[in-house]
């Protein structure tokens, strides 16, 4: 009994090291999502190709929307991975985020085209009411429009496999 | 001695380009920062606008009001919030706008939950815990004594 409690303040500290050493590596700037299980925002944004957007007819499907936009450095980074997916007959969304279609066009021309449909959202309202707060941001939508995960920064191979797989085959 | 005191003016003057540099600078910050909605409205001059800013995180820089942030992002929640302040909206309706929509982490002072309760009662809990052990130990070592 006595042998125990001495050992106490020593077990404290040790409780406090594994706390703080996990503190060290939690990532507060990414933030979950308050949208899980919400329905996309029914709102007609015009496309990239001139026509207003047509989500409708992927209502039964599952697909990506990823918000990118041509001055964001790190949506460069995942745009080869993105490709590999629209390869696998992954259907992906984009939502171009504050920019000018101009230079969107010109980025696509870059970088290729993985989306079946570019969205424009010049001033950011339909990101707002999707809680973007930056870029790149995907968001996996299921059938009638609701959205199922959101991940934020660059989409990778392992967060795919991780984070969006087991969502998709649900 | 003359060549010394040249060199200073020569050193001065490039004092004063600098300083006239830093300042056009800066003020083309603070033009750039300063968006239509900003500049023309006593709205955003009133104390409650004010209020709700600084009650509200900047999420890209998260440990920063949106009052003091002039974030790309932080920019377009305050024109938002001030479009909603001029449809009539009141101040929970506001916060509760972008709770919806950003999450509970952009309130610098969340309602109470569940989730949150050990947030809130947690220090009282500890103290209790502390005040509870330190008269256990007292009231022992007397009993030894």
């Amino acid at each position: 009994m006595k042998f125990g409690w001495r050992w106490m303040p020593f077990l404290c500290g040790l409780g406090l090291l594994a706390i703080f050493t996990r503190g060290l590596f939690l990532e507060p700037q990414v933030l979950p999502s308050a949208q899980i299980g919400q329905k996309l925002p029914n709102m007609i944004l015009p496309t990239l190709s001139g026509e207003s957007s047509h989500l409708e007819k992927y209502d039964q499907s599952t697909y990506l929307l990823t918000v990118w936009a041509s001055w964001c450095e790190a949506c460069a980074d995942e745009q080869a991975f993105l490709l590999k997916l629209a390869a696998q007959d992954i259907i992906l969304v984009g939502l171009n985020y504050k920019d000018q279609p101009k230079q969107a066009k010109q980025w696509l021309a870059t970088w290729k085209n993985p989306y079946q449909q570019v969205l424009l959202d010049q001033e950011g309202h339909f990101a707002m009411e999707l809680g973007v707060y930056g870029a790149p941001e995907t968001f996996l939508i299921g059938p009638h429009r609701q959205i199922l995960h959101r991940h934020t920064g660059v989409l990778t191979p392992q967060v795919w496999e991780k984070e969006f797989l087991p969502r998709m085959k649900q | 001695m003359s060549l010394f005191k040249v060199k200073l003016t020569i050193g001065e003057s490039w004092l004063r380009v600098f300083l006239l540099g830093l300042v056009l600078v800066m003020t083309g910050f603070k033009l750039h920062a300063t968006t239509s909605f900003e500049s023309n409205s006593a709205l955003v001059q009133s104390p409650r606008y004010q209020h709700i800013l600084a009650d509200l995180r900047c999420l890209v820089c998260q440990n920063q009001d949106l009052l003091n942030s002039q974030a790309p992002l932080a920019l377009d929640m305050k024109q938002r919030i001030y479009e909603l302040m001029r449809d009539g909206q009141s101040d929970q309706e506001i916060k509760d706008y972008l709770a919806h929509r950003y999450g509970e982490y952009i309130l610098f002072d969340p309602p109470m939950s569940f989730k949150n309760a050990l947030l809130w009662w947690g220090p009282a809990l500890f103290l209790s815990l502390g005040f509870g052990a330190v008269i256990f130990w007292a009231r022992r070592r007397r009993d030894l004594v």
